[in-house]
Order: C-alpha cells, then sequence, then structure tokens
C-alpha cells in the first residue's frame, strides 16, 4: 500500500504540490486529476524518487521510501511519450527490468511471452519499436513497466496520445489489463473521462493541493472547490441565498452543504439544463421553469447546446432543436447532480 | 545511499581529471604567456607591448593580419555561398558527393593544402593565401549555413508566395533574414581560423607576408626575441578573444534556427541542371584542381619523390617515412586522450543534476568547465605551442624533451572538437528513458551504460576520428616543441620545402600526398559514421 503523506515538492521559489495526502490500496487504481500546472505530474515523479521532496514522507507498507532512489523503489512508470529504447527491439524493451535485477534468461524469456500475451502483443518481440503504431507502442510500454512486477505501477497520462476514437476502447483495454496484473496503479491525467474510466477512486489537485478525494461519483457530485467544479464540467453558476439548510434554487430547494451562510454557490453542466421553445409549452410557465433568451448556440449532431440569457444569470443548457439566436426559450432542470459549495 | 555517493564521487572525477588536464596544459601555458608579455621584474610593465605596437613593421604585420583574414572571408562566403544556396535547394545525383567534396578539405593538413596550392606555382602571392583559406573554409559555410538552410521551415516560404512575394522578393524578405544569424556565425568562425592561419601563411606567404601568428614563430625560433614573442600572443590573445566574443553572439542566436526539423532540399526541375552544374564546377575548380596538381607533382620525377623518402636526407635526422610514422603513432596517442578526456567532459557536463532545492539551471561550475573546455579552440595553436615552449622547459614539469608532449598538446587542440560533438549528442537523450531506465532497477552507472554509452558510442568515434585527423596535420603548435627524433609528417614537409632543390620539392610533395590521402580516409570513415545516424 501506497501512502503519501504531507508530501511538497518545489521548484526553487515554485511550490508544485502544498502537503499532499494520497493512498493507494493494494489492487487499487487511484487517479489523481487535474489541469495542467495542478501539480499532478510532480507528484508522480515525487512518488518515483526522480523529484526530490521539499517535506512529507512516502511509505510503501509502513516502510519509508522517501529517500530511496528510483533504481530501488520497485516501482514502474509509464511515461506519456512511452520512452520507448528504440535501440531495442520490443523483447529488449520488456526484459529490460528483468536484466537489470539479474534475472536469469530462461525466466526472462518466460515472463516476456507471458506479459506480451497479456498485453496482446505475443509474437511481436523481435519488432523494432519505432516501426510499431502509437497504440502499440503504448502496449509495449506497460508490458515494460508490468514485466518486472513492480508493487506501484505509475501512469502519466496514458491514454493522452492516443486518437480520441479509440480512447474508450484502449482505457477498457488497459484497465482489464491492470486488474489482470494485480498491481497498485496510480494515474496521473488532465482528462476525466480517463480518470473516470480508469480509476477506482479519483483525487483532485489544485494549485498543487488535494481538493477532494473518493470515488469518481462521489468527486463529480462534490468537487471540493469551485475551481475544480469547472473543471468537472460546471458550466452554469449561479449564487443563492440559503435559508433554514437550504437552497431555494428556480427549479426547486437543494439541500445547503454544512456551513454555507448565507450564500450557497450552485454549479449545473450543461446535461443538467434542457431547453425548449417557449412557444412549445403547453401549460403556461410554472414555477419550475426559466424563460431566456438564446445568445450563442452550437449545433452537436444529436443536439445542441445554447448560452442563454435569463433573469437569474447566464444559463447553458443542452436541447434537441437548435434555435434562432435572439429565441425565448424555457429552460427546465434535473437536480440530481447539482454542485453545491459554500460561496 | 552508498552507491549515491558513490556516483557523485564518479561523477566529481569526470570533472577533475579533464579540468587538471586544462588546467596543466592550457592554464598554465596561456598564463604563462601573459605573465612574460604584461610583467617584468615582478610588477606590471607594458613595456614590452608598447614597443611592439611602436613597431612600425609589427603594426604592418597586425594589419595586414586583419586585412587577409576579412578579404579571406569575403571570398569564402562568395565562394560558399552560391555552392550552399545550390546544395540546399535542389536535389540533384551527385549531390552527397559534391557536399562531401567540399567539407573534405577542412580535416586535410594545412601544409597539406599550403604544399598543393605551392604545386599549382602561385605561391608567393596573396591570390595563393586567399584560395587556400577559401579551400578550408568552405566547409564551415557549408555545413553551418546549409544546416541552417535545409532546416528552413519551407512553410514560410510559401507564405510569402501566398502573401504576393516573388521569388527573389521572397528571398531577400524571408530567406535570408532567417539565415542571417548563420551566416554571420560562419563568417565569425572562418574569420577567426583565418586570422589565427599559421601554416598556409608560412608556406605561401614567402618573405612578402607575414602574420601575427608567423611573427610570433619567427621571434621565437629565428630572433630568438621571447619578449616580443609573448607581447605579439598577448595582443593575439587580445584580438582572438574580441572575435570569439562576436563569433558567440552570432552562433547564439543562430541556435534557434538549427533546433528546427530537417526537410531536406526539395526542388528539382528545370533549374536543378545548371545548380547542379555549378556546384559541382565549383567544387572541382575549388577542391579538384589543388589536390590534383598535388598528386601529380608528386611524380614529376617519377616515384623518386616517394622512393627518396626512406632515405634520411643529409642534415636530417629521419626520414620522411619515419615522419609519417611518428605521426601516426602520435596521432593515435593524441586521440586516445582526446576523446576520453573529451567525453569525460561531454558527460559531466550534460549529466542530468536535480538539486536539493529543485533548481534546474546547471551549476556555475557546469557552464564554466563547458566554457574551459572550448576555450583552446579560439586560442590558437602558436600560442599553445609557444606556450608549452616557455613552461615545459624547465621543472617542475620539463617535458621538452619527453615524447609525450606533442600527444598531449594535439590532445589539447582537439579537445575542443570532441566536446563539441558529443555534447549536443549527449544533451539529445530523452531524459525520460533515463528516468524509465533507473525505474526499471538500474543503477546509475548502469544508466550511463545502458542509454548514454549507446548514443555517446558513435558520437565518440566520430570525434576519435577527427581527433586523429586534426594530430596527422597539426603543425602550428608543433613546430615549436619537435625535436629532430618526434619530427611529424607536416613539420617533415615543411622542412622538405625550406631547402633547395628538386629532390626536396618532389619528397615534399609526395609526403604531402600520402598525408592527404591517410587523413582523407580517416575522415570519409568518420563521414560514414555519422551519415548514417544523420540519414539525410
Amino acid at each position: 500500500m501506497l501512502r503519501v503523506t504531507g508530501v511538497s515538492v518545489h521548484y526553487g521559489d515554485v511550490v508544485a504540490t502544498d502537503h499532499v495526502d494520497l493512498a493507494v490500496a493494494d489492487g487499487e487504481i487511484a487517479a489523481v486529476l487535474g489541469p495542467s500546472g495542478s501539480g499532478k505530474t510532480s507528484l508522480l515523479r515525487a512518488v518515483a524518487g526522480l523529484e526530490p521532496v521539499a517535506s512529507g514522507a512516502i511509505t510503501w507498507d509502513e516502510t519509508d521510501v522517501t529517500g530511496t532512489p528510483p533504481h530501488r523503489r520497485d516501482f514502474g512508470l509509464m511515461f506519456q511519450d512511452h520512452a520507448l529504447f528504440d535501440h531495442r527491439d520490443v523483447l529488449g524493451n520488456v526484459t529490460f527490468g528483468l536484466r537489470m535485477r539479474g534475472v536469469r534468461s530462461e525466466a526472462q524469456a518466460a515472463r516476456a511471452r507471458e506479459i506480451l500475451d497479456l498485453v496482446g502483443l505475443a509474437g511481436f518481440e523481435h519488432r523494432r519499436v519505432d516501426e510499431l503504431s502509437g497504440g502499440e507502442q503504448q502496449r509495449v510500454a506497460l508490458a515494460r513497466a508490468l514485466a518486472p512486477r513492480p508493487r506501484l505501477l505509475m501512469l502519466d497520462e496514458p491514454l493522452a496520445a492516443v486518437d480520441r476514437e479509440r480512447r474508450d476502447e484502449l482505457a477498457a483495454e488497459l484497465r482489464t489489463i491492470i486488474r489482470a496484473s494485480g498491481t497498485a496503479t496510480l494515474l496521473v491525467t488532465h482528462d476525466l473521462d480517463e480518470a473516470f474510466t480508469l480509476a477506482d477512486s479519483v483525487t483532485i489537485l489544485d494549485h498543487g493541493r488535494v481538493v477532494r478525494s473518493g470515488t469518481a461519483r462521489e468527486v463529480w457530485r462534490a468537487p471540493g472547490s469551485i475551481r475544480a467544479a469547472r473543471f468537472l464540467g460546471v458550466t452554469t453558476e449561479l449564487t443563492l441565498p440559503v435559508t433554514d439548510g437550504r437552497v431555494d434554487t428556480p427549479w426547486g430547494p437543494v439541500a445547503a452543504p454544512a456551513g454555507a451562510s448565507p450564500m450557497a454557490w450552485i454549479g449545473l453542466r450543461p446535461g443538467d439544463l434542457h431547453y425548449q421553445p417557449a412557444s412549445e409549452l403547453e401549460n403556461p410557465p410554472d414555477a419550475t421553469t426559466v424563460i431566456g433568451t438564446v445568445r450563442t448556440t452550437w449545433f452537436r449532431g444529436d443536439h445542441s447546446v445554447s448560452h442563454i440569457d435569463a433573469a437569474i444569470g447566464p444559463l447553458v443548457a443542452v436541447g434537441r432543436e437548435q434555435p434562432p439566436i435572439g429565441a425565448t426559450v424555457a429552460v427546465t432542470a434535473d437536480l440530481e447532480a447539482v454542485v453545491i459549495l459554500g460561496a | 545511499m552508498s552507491s549515491r555517493r558513490f556516483g557523485r564521487f564518479g561523477s566529481g572525477l569526470l570533472f577533475v581529471v579533464p579540468l587538471a588536464f586544462l588546467a596543466v596544459f592550457f592554464v598554465w601555458p596561456v598564463g604563462a604567456i601573459l605573465a612574460r608579455g604584461l610583467f617584468a621584474h615582478g610588477s606590471l610593465d607594458l613595456g614590452a607591448i608598447g614597443d611592439a605596437v611602436r613597431d612600425p613593421a609589427i603594426r604592418h604585420v597586425a594589419w595586414f593580419t586583419v586585412w587577409q583574414a576579412t578579404l579571406s572571408t569575403l571570398a569564402t562566403l562568395a565562394i560558399a555561398l552560391a555552392a550552399t544556396a545550390v546544395l540546399s535547394r535542389y536535389q540533384f545525383v551527385g549531390r552527397g558527393l559534391v557536399i562531401a567534396g567540399l567539407t573534405m578539405p577542412f580535416v586535410l593538413p594545412t601544409v597539406v593544402v599550403a604544399t598543393a596550392f605551392r604545386g599549382l606555382g602561385v605561391d608567393g602571392s596573396l591570390t595563393a593565401i586567399l584560395l587556400a583559406h577559401a579551400f578550408f573554409n568552405v566547409a564551415v559555410v557549408v555545413r553551418v549555413v546549409g544546416a541552417a538552410w535545409v532546416g528552413l521551415d519551407p512553410r514560410t516560404v510559401d507564405a510569402a508566395r501566398t502573401l504576393g512575394a516573388g521569388p527573389g522578393r521572397t528571398f531577400t524578405a524571408v530567406t535570408l533574414p532567417a539565415l542571417r544569424p548563420a551566416i554571420a556565425a560562419a563568417a565569425s568562425i572562418v574569420f577567426l581560423f583565418c586570422f589565427t592561419s599559421f601554416g598556409v601563411i608560412l608556406i605561401l606567404g614567402g618573405p612578402r607576408f607575414a602574420t601575427l601568428e608567423t611573427e610570433i614563430y619567427r621571434a621565437t625560433a629565428q630572433l630568438l626575441d621571447l619578449r616580443t614573442a609573448a607581447a605579439l600572443s598577448v595582443i593575439q590573445l587580445v584580438a582572438v578573444a574580441i572575435v570569439l566574443v562576436v563569433a558567440g553572439r552570432a552562433a547564439g542566436r543562430s541556435r534557434r534556427v538549427s533546433r528546427t526539423a530537417r526537410t531536406g532540399p526539395r526542388m528539382t526541375g528545370a533549374r536543378t541542371r545548371a545548380g547542379a552544374v555549378l556546384a559541382s564546377a565549383l567544387a572541382a575548380v575549388l577542391v579538384g584542381w589543388p589536390l590534383l596538381a598535388l598528386v601529380r607533382r608528386s611524380f614529376a620525377h617519377g616515384a623518386a619523390g616517394y622512393s627518396n623518402l626512406a632515405r634520411t636526407p643529409l642534415g636530417a635526422s629521419s626520414s620522411g617515412f619515419h615522419a609519417l610514422g611518428t605521426s601516426v603513432e602520435i596521432a593515435i596517442v593524441a586521440a586516445t586522450l582526446a576523446t576520453g578526456l573529451g567525453l569525460a567532459l561531454a558527460t559531466a557536463i550534460t549529466r542530468p543534476r536535480v538539486r536539493r532545492d529543485g533548481n534546474r539551471r546547471p551549476r556555475l561550475a557546469v557552464r564554466m568547465t563547458e566554457s574551459l573546455a572550448v576555450l583552446p579552440l579560439g586560442v590558437s595553436a602558436v600560442t599553445v605551442g609557444f606556450g608549452f615552449l616557455i613552461v615545459f622547459d624547465t621543472p617542475p614539469l620539463a617535458l621538452r624533451t619527453s615524447w609525450w608532449i606533442i600527444p598531449i598538446a594535439h590532445a589539447l587542440v582537439a579537445l575542443p572538437f570532441v566536446v563539441r560533438a558529443t555534447v549536443p549528442t549527449l544533451r539529445a537523450v530523452d531524459p525520460h528513458q533515463r528516468e524509465v531506465a533507473a525505474l526499471l532497477g538500474a543503477t546509475p552507472a548502469r544508466v550511463w551504460r545502458e542509454v548514454d554509452a549507446r548514443i555517446a558510442a558513435r558520437a565518440a568515434v566520430v570525434a576519435a576520428g577527427f581527433a586523429f585527423a586534426s594530430s596527422l596535420g597539426e603543425f602550428g603548435a608543433t613546430l615549436f616543441i619537435v625535436r629532430p627524433e618526434t619530427t611529424t609528417a607536416p613539420v617533415a614537409i615543411f622542412r622538405f620545402l625550406s631547402r633547395p632543390g628538386a629532390t626536396n620539392v618532389d619528397q615534399a610533395m609526395a609526403l604531402a600526398t600520402l598525408l592527404a590521402a591517410l587523413t582523407g580516409i580517416v575522415a570519409l570513415v568518420g563521414e560514414r559514421l555519422t551519415a548514417r545516424r544523420t540519414t539525410v
């Protein structure tokens, strides 16, 4: 089990991570999610031993490894750019860690076969790595990291270099492989989908600090900070008064978080708000419908996204049809996934 | 933790050994020259320099030094830019051969080139000096400007054309400004080489033409006037320092250009043939003609020139063949020394180090080492030779009579080239590869062996080849410290040329031909190895 306690990484005067706490249980896949510049890569490098920590401790099963050089940590890392050894073939890359550990060559070959099978590259042993496709290179990098059976696997933006169409597929594949290896895994990414698809738990990092951690669902519902909420897709923001522990939104009441008083910050994602042309309303607008004017609108194929000016403020909502600019629309809300924070 | 400490100790050694070498064999001799030129009887005394500056003969020499270097640079640029324009823009059969032909002279010994131009019978004239300088330095311009030109983003030219600029306008408004830093850098290097040119002037200048370099030699070897020699050396050092600062500025700006991806020449079609003819003709006339003349002249009296090389001439202590053998022996030792020290320095300079405070700028020591390592590049060989002469003549290090002093001097002259050739290669190593190797369990030493060494190996071979060729041709420093039994081939050629009689000229031509062939082969092997890496 990896435990990171109060780890800070400094570059000169710049604080990259600030007293970060984090844990990865055996067999767990944990994601650190944050925008670029949030300190997630510095954190990963500190865990790997590639970056000295200014304060804090990194332990594995209660043993302090903070000062252990990278080659004695027994942690594997897969870089975003793969960093394959291009002067070696696939086999040479995959067996590198085994050679460093002095594993006998027969055992090396057996393990290489096993791991190449796992990543679906059986028979690729003697291919040059620079002749492989991006996806194949990634699998070689994964096999190379996993071959010596590291205690911890670290992934740096594992799907960033992959085409959008192939992402879901590769994410699922990656998850299956990592699960099959049973290795504790720490991944850092700025991509929500990547984190949510791959990880059991998600930690949100912002300006070097942990603002929230939990399961994907928990983090999605309560991102921990306004910045994190925006990062997690909130596009409509309302600041409303709190009365008797609840907030009355135009669409109905929601419970206010403890300590949110006198005002609360309400965040909604485009999918939480739906609009339709006001003319199509069968009944006159009731109390849970907000009327507004379309300012701009984007066609998105199966739906449209519109920026709507309403009395309560600007809203970003989805609708089935694309309305003309200036049209009057009625906006309804699904408050199931609303984000509420102290203002 | 213990291996970490060992790693630090090891990387310390990488610094200490080469730095000690530079301190003893570079800083000390140059310091001694400065001391002699600037101090007398323990106090600052600019009398010697003042005398030199006031001497009309020396003023004339200094003026000629600057003047000929300027003219040589202009002549080189005129020829080389025409060739580069063709080679960078047109792809044609034999393009590689023309590039090889034009760049090969750079490694040829100065004495060989001077001898070749003497074979043309144009010696004793300014034209001969300018042509010989162009012969050498066209390579510098073709390499430096050619790399920048080929690396230019062709889309900027396309953009200019779509914005309404004609071909001529596009060239003057887009291409030329982009190349200006590279041209300035190349011009400064050429100027520096011509300014410190020694062998060419000594052999081709005859009694009429002298530069600061040849004057230092004359004052030392013929007039035994070390005071004037030291004063001239100080003047020379100051002048070189000024040129280096200017060159450094120009090169610093050109670095951005050369970083862009190489795209290779892309034009073909009607004008290609004209361009190909022009470039080939230039290469043939400038490079082929003098070399052919040298070979032809070496057979002027049948094979007599060659067969006589086996004999020890009257008044000399060894034969021409013996000198060639000595040169090869010295070159092997010098190349080994230069490559070993250069590689250690390059590794120490480029070694990734993370400081406790996370600051990633290289330490002052690293930056100073890099500057110190390339400094001998600017200091002329004559200065090195003169410095060796005055420092190692007496204890504590009376190396004057030692065989080792010559390979050491040659290694010193080649060291900056080795460092310059290997540092960019080692810098280009993806740091992620080192980190991955470490995380996979490789110790720091193993990381170096598995990642860096493989990449450095080829650069080291190329650098060793260059150091070998440079030692084979080294003349300026050697002439000061050579002893009869350590006569090298270039010195032997010079001695043959200084003696009267056709027999001696035949032998000079024959030995120069052999030396040219030997360095040519070494350069060709080196070229092959680099070509495979860059695959243009």
